[in-house]
This record gives structure tokens, sequence and C-alpha cells, in this order.
């Protein structure tokens, strides 16, 4: 068994790329996730789990094995709570990554910094970028549907942008910062909030485009099984053509572009914190050789990307530890918040830990992408910068300036939005 | 308050979810009339069959909505088959063993199984990724409004269901003896009604319009999202309140109002926004409404004499 695992990873670059199999104690990595009915991130810390299942066929952290465990916080505070406290106090885990939650940043925040912890998430409400302790792989549902009303704007929106989410305890921050943006550009803006998963998807859409108007534009927040709710209802309605769509990253997952087909060829404007799907360039391509491997459902998608991300920047931190502290919790999360200038082809610019006063937004330029009619999403502006309309942004940015954190170019660079990437 | 115009295509669109509101509530009136079950696993068996089918169909996470095609088409019947065949395996070996308790443990029984189907659909199809059934459907235009074929068709099935059902029940010995059982376990049995063999009919038929509904729900729905499809039953359930689990032709009006309003509140919106808002509150306020009505004048007794 060890033997075919060892043939099944050895040529993958995962950790120190070694093609020997990790064996003795391993080294428990934690994280909180949501996973319900409508709100399913799971698919993200999976993939973190894939990518240590690479990293322990090719020698591990220093021999050693990586393990992850995680807890469903189930969308409740009180589970959230106690996840986190059992697996910092029950399970001792020595480090917090990967983790996909509603309510973990929100409830969990303090106490991760009082416990000295530096967590690694995929962040969703806006108290996973306004924590000195949590760093995301992602910039969260805010920022990227930001980032969707730049490019629905840049594509000549007109009167009104309607932006639309489920309602989650924390949904009201979600389109918050669009809302900023499309007003700044002079535009009426409304946000429209359903309760998920949406059972009228054909009533929502009717209803979206109606209050948009003529030539308006709609962004989706959505998961990918409701977002896609939406839009099959839009192209059975006819509605594709009567208003621009945008939507926050969720939707870049090969399966929606599948599932679209051809009426949405180049129709909707889907903002991606991570590189292209079937970008050729080495980390890409190791996320979808991992994906092969070690992943029992292939699909690819943005979700996959920030676990695998994830997972990159914690094998980078614990690869260059003394391997005697690799069990002191201490020296462990020290390494992580000591993580910056981390380069990834999945990213338009190296990562950071930061533990910024305000919160740290190290994933802070995107891309548009749009489906190609057929099976993917493709490329339609390069990496472009998310507009500052908050303060947390604007501190970060004048951090990033500082130097030290990352670096000044992005490295996809086409002209930004509007140059017809 | 939004114009006709724009009105028409949300009162399209809720006649179609009231049509399946009716046929579900149908099913759950003839059988609890039969069998006293009040059948809350309606939606999960119907969600079961579409998974299943959904991966004999070659359905997977990187084919989200796989197409029938060729001997493959027999598909959209075997789930029919499916659902048939799941209500007749709880209503001939599990139901019985509930037989002699009240109506409430009966139908808790059935959530049971819900719950139990549920665990195995998240636990075999993960819930993070899309995944919808094709149905043939096409469109056309009543006055500028989109309707589909599947909207039709499923208005047309319901008021085909509550007519043939109708007829069954009054005019077939098979329906004969449900309403003897209806009115009367204990006596029918004496008299020689086969009850448990008609109890299993009833189950069966309504397993087959739990696949029937089923082959258009997820049509309907643009997904068949686990939560959404096994809990479809409780919004139908209201229809069938309202025709005090009795009353087909009232289960069948009650449920397209449901669909109705609780459609044509989306567009609802500025100091109105709070009825798009809560809309799904539709089928809970109408069935509640129908109680205190239907019991404005019951006589109520109290130590042994009648109060009005």
């Amino acid at each position: 068994m060890a033997d075919d695992e060892m043939v099944e990873g050895e040529h993958l670059d995962c950790g120190l790329g070694n093609g020997q199999q990790a064996t003795g104690e391993p080294i428990v990595i934690g994280n909180v996730t949501t996973s319900v009915p409508g709100i399913d991130f799971s698919t993200g810390p999976l993939m973190m789990k894939a990518f240590f299942d690479c990293v322990n066929a090719n020698g591990g952290i220093h021999g050693r094995p990586l393990e992850m465990v995680w807890e469903n916080d189930n969308l409740d505070p009180a589970d959230a709570a106690a996840a986190a406290r059992k697996l910092v106090e029950t399970d001792q885990v020595v480090a917090l990554a990967g983790g996909f939650s509603i309510l973990d940043c929100p409830v969990n925040a303090g106490y991760y910094e009082e416990q000295g912890y530096k967590v690694i998430v995929s962040g969703v409400p806006a108290e996973c970028f306004s924590s000195p302790s949590i760093a995301a792989t992602n910039m969260g549902p805010a920022y990227s549907a930001l980032g969707a009303a730049q490019a629905v704007i840049a594509k000549g929106a007109t009167g009104k942008i309607v932006t639309t989410t489920g309602i989650t305890p924390t949904s009201h921050y979600y389109n918050s910062l669009a809302g900023i943006f499309i007003q700044q550009h002079g535009l009426e803006w409304e946000d429209v909030q359903h309760e998920v998963p949406l059972a009228d998807a054909t009533s929502i859409v009717l209803d979206l485009v109606n209050r948009a108007g003529d030539g308006g534009g709609v962004i989706l927040n959505y998961t990918p099984p409701e977002g896609l709710k939406i839009l099959k209802a839009a192209e059975e309605q006819g509605l594709i053509d009567r208003v621009l769509w945008g939507s926050s990253t969720p939707l870049n997952d090969s399966s929606v572009a599948v599932a679209l087909g051809p009426a949405w060829e180049g129709k909707i404007n889907i903002n991606a914190e991570f590189s292209l799907l079937d970008d050729p360039r080495d980390d890409v391509e190791l996320y979808r050789q991992v994906t092969a491997q070690f992943n029992p459902d292939p699909t690819l998608g943005s979700f996959q990307q920030m676990g695998f991300v994830a997972g990159q920047i914690l094998t980078h931190a614990l690869l260059g530890m003394d391997p005697a502290e690799l069990d002191d919790p201490v020296a462990v999360n020290a390494a992580i918040g000591a993580v910056a200038n981390f380069e990834s082809d999945h990213l338009c610019k190296p990562w950071y830990f930061g533990s910024l006063a305000l919160g740290n937004v190290p994933n802070n330029w995107d891309y548009n992408v749009v489906p190609n009619g057929v099976d993917r999403m493709v490329d339609d502006s390069g990496c472009f910068e998310i507009a500052e309309v908050d303060p947390i942004l604007i501190a970060v940015r004048d951090a990033e300036r500082a130097g030290g954190l990352t670096s000044d170019e992005s490295n996809n660079w086409k002209g930004g939005l509007g140059s017809g990437g | 308050m939004p114009g006709t115009s724009i009105l028409l295509p949300f009162i399209v669109q809720g006649l179609a979810f009231g049509a399946m509101y009716a046929v579900t509530g149908t099913s759950i009136v003839v059988l609890y009339r039969t069998t006293g079950v009040v059948n809350l696993a309606f939606g999960a068996i119907g969600s079961m069959g579409v998974h299943i089918v959904w991966s004999l169909m070659g359905g997977s996470l990187i084919l989200p909505e796989p197409r029938a095609s060729g001997f493959t088409i027999l598909l959209y019947p075997a789930l029919v088959g499916v659902c048939a065949l799941i209500f007749l395996i709880y209503g001939w070996f599990l139901a019985p063993l509930l037989d002699r308790r009240d109506a409430l443990a009966k139908s808790l029984g059935t959530v049971a199984l819900a719950l139990f189907l549920m665990g195995i659909m998240k636990e075999r199809w993960d819930t993070s990724k899309p995944r919808s059934m094709h149905f043939p459907n096409s469109t056309f235009k009543i006055g500028g409004t989109v309707v589909t074929t599947t909207q039709v068709l499923a208005l047309l099935f319901a008021l085909a269901v509550v007519i043939v059902v109708g007829i069954y029940l009054k005019r077939t010995e098979t329906g004969t003896a449900m309403r003897a059982i209806a009115n009367n376990r204990e006596t029918s049995g004496l008299l020689g009604v086969p009850v448990r063999r008609v109890e299993a009919m009833a189950w069966f038929g309504a397993g087959i319009l739990c696949g029937c509904v089923f082959l258009l729900l997820p049509s309907l729905f643009k997904s068949m999202d686990q939560a959404t499809l096994t809990w479809f039953v409780i919004p139908a359930l209201a229809g069938a309140i309202v025709g005090q689990l009795r009353s087909l032709w009232i289960t069948f009006g009650a449920s397209l109002l449901i669909g109705v309003v609780e459609s044509v509140l989306t567009p609802f919106h500025g100091n109105l926004q709070f009825l798009a808002t809560y809309r799904r509150l539709t089928p809970v306020v109408i069935s509640v409404v129908a109680i205190l009505w239907i019991a404005r004048r019951r006589t109520v007794v109290l130590a042994g004499r009648e109060m009005s």
C-alpha cells in the first residue's frame, strides 16, 4: 500500500517533492467550515486535505505527515464556538488553516487572538478581513462582488444595478462594498436578499431583472448550486440580454460553465480571485494534478483553489521551521504570521499574512472571467486592482506600499478592466 | 403595487408550483384517508428517486445535467417506478408496525424515513456542487409572458389527477374499499375488506403520484437541491390542511391559491417589501386562517356540556 502511494505521488512537486511516504506522528491542522444545505463550503478544506495527501506522499514536513481535522459549524454560533475550542484545547492542533465558514471569524476571532493562533482561512464575512490574527487566501464575497461591480460598470451598465445574495447572519456585508462603488459611479443600487436554498428561481430572476431595468446590471453572490438556478431560469425566461450580469467568485467553476452551455457564452462577468483553472503555469498545473490524483470527485473551481493555496502556504511555513519546533503551537503560529512575499501562480500578487491592525486582505487583485459556452471560464481582463472603497483596503494598500509584504506589480497585467484582456 | 403585465409571469409560475402542491396534496389526502398516515417523507422519497435516476443517466460533478437519449429515456418512467417501490416497501413492511398507534406517531414514522433518506443523499451526493435533471422543455409566449411546456404540463397533470382520483375513489371496487377503510377501518375489516392489501395499493398509488411530481419538480426548481425537494412537502401540506385532509377539490383550489400568492408577492418592493421578504410564509398563513375559519362554529365539549 505504501509503495503504491509512493508511485502515485512521486512526480508531483508537493512540499519536498521527493516521492517518499511521510511516516511518524502526524502534524495536526484544524479548521472550522460551514456545510449545510444551500451553503456547503466543504470542497475548500477537502482540497487542502488533498494537497496534504500529496505532501505526505512526497516527504511530508521533514518526514512527518500532515493531518487535517475539520469541524462543521452547522451555521450555529454555539457550534462554531465549540468547534474552535475543541480543535485548540481537545485536539490540540498546532495550526488552524483552510477553514471556510460563515461564522468562524465573527464568533472566534477574539478567541484565536487570545490563544496566539495565526489563522489562514477562506474568508466569507467581514470579520475574516478585520482581525490581525486572520488572513484569507481569497478576498471574500464583499470584495469579490465589488470586483464584479467594477466589471459590470466597465462593460457599460446604466441606470440601476441590483445585487443579490442569500440571507445569512452576515449577509448584510456581502454586497455592501459593491453598493458603495456603484453609487460612487452615479448609478442606483439595490440589494435583494433571499432565503437559501432558493425555492423559486424563476420568480426571483424575473424580479431581479425587473428591478434593474433594461440596460442595468444584476450581480449574483451565491454558491454554485444557488447561482446556477437563477442563471438557468434567466435563460428559460429570455432575460439574458436585458441586463449585464455579474457574479462573485463562486461561479468560477467548471461545473457551472458546463451547466450554463452556449446561451451564456461571454454573457456573465465572474470575478475570479485566483488564476484561470486552465492556466498553464506550474502551480495551477500542480493543482490540476493533485485534484486528479488525490481528490475523489475531480472538478475544478475557485473554492478548491482557496483550499489548495492555503495548503501551499502552510506547507511553505512549516518546511521553513526547525523540525524540533513543529509540535509547538507558538513557534508554528509565529512562522505562519511571518509569511510574506509568498509567490503562487494562483494569485495576481505574492501573498502575506500581514497581521495588520485593521485587518488583512492580502489577495486584493483579481481577474474577470466569462464562460466559453462549452466547458470552462476564460480570462477577460488579466489581473486588475480591486477598488479601495473602505478603510481596511486603504490601510492594506498603504502597508503594501511601505514594502516587505508583496510586490509592486501584478504578475498578469493586461491593461485592466475594459481593455479586453 | 406592481402592474398586471409585471405580475402575469409570476402568476404563471405560481400556477405551476401550485399544481405541484395540488398533486402532492392529493397524494397526502388519499393516503391519509386510507391509512391514517400523513406522509411527510413524500419529498425525501421523490428526491431520492431523482438522485438515483440522475446517476443512472450518467450525471457526475463534471456533467451536472446529463441528457437522456435512446434507451435511457426509459429512466424517466423508472423514476416513477423507484418512488412507487419505496412507497410500497414502507407501506407493506414498516407502516403496519405503527397501525395501532395514533396519527402523530404514524406521521413521525415517515419523518424518520425522510431523515434516513436525507442522510443517504447527503453522504452519496454532496451538496456543494450544482446538479439538475433535464426534462424536455420548450417555451412560448402569451401576451408577452414566457410560458414553458413544463408549467403547462404541471397544471394539466394536476387537474387530471384530481379528476381521475375522484372518479377512481367513487366508481371502482378498490376506491370504494379505500373510502370504507377511511370511514371505519375495523368494521371494514370485519366486513371482508382486505385492509392490508388496500392500504398497500394506496401507498403504491401515492408513490406513482410522487414519481410524477418529481419528474417535473427539478425542472421547475432548476435544480435537484436535496433540502428544497425534501421539504417541498411542507407547503404542499398546507393545501391538504385547507381541504381538511378530505376534499380533493378544495385541496386543489387551495394549493393553486398558495402557489400563486407566494409567487406574486415576489416583485413587491418599497413600503411593501415585507410582503416579498416573508412570502414563503404564505402556506402557513393560509392554512392557519383556514383552520381558524373551519373551527369558528365547532362545538366544544367541556365537563360533559356542549359549549358553542
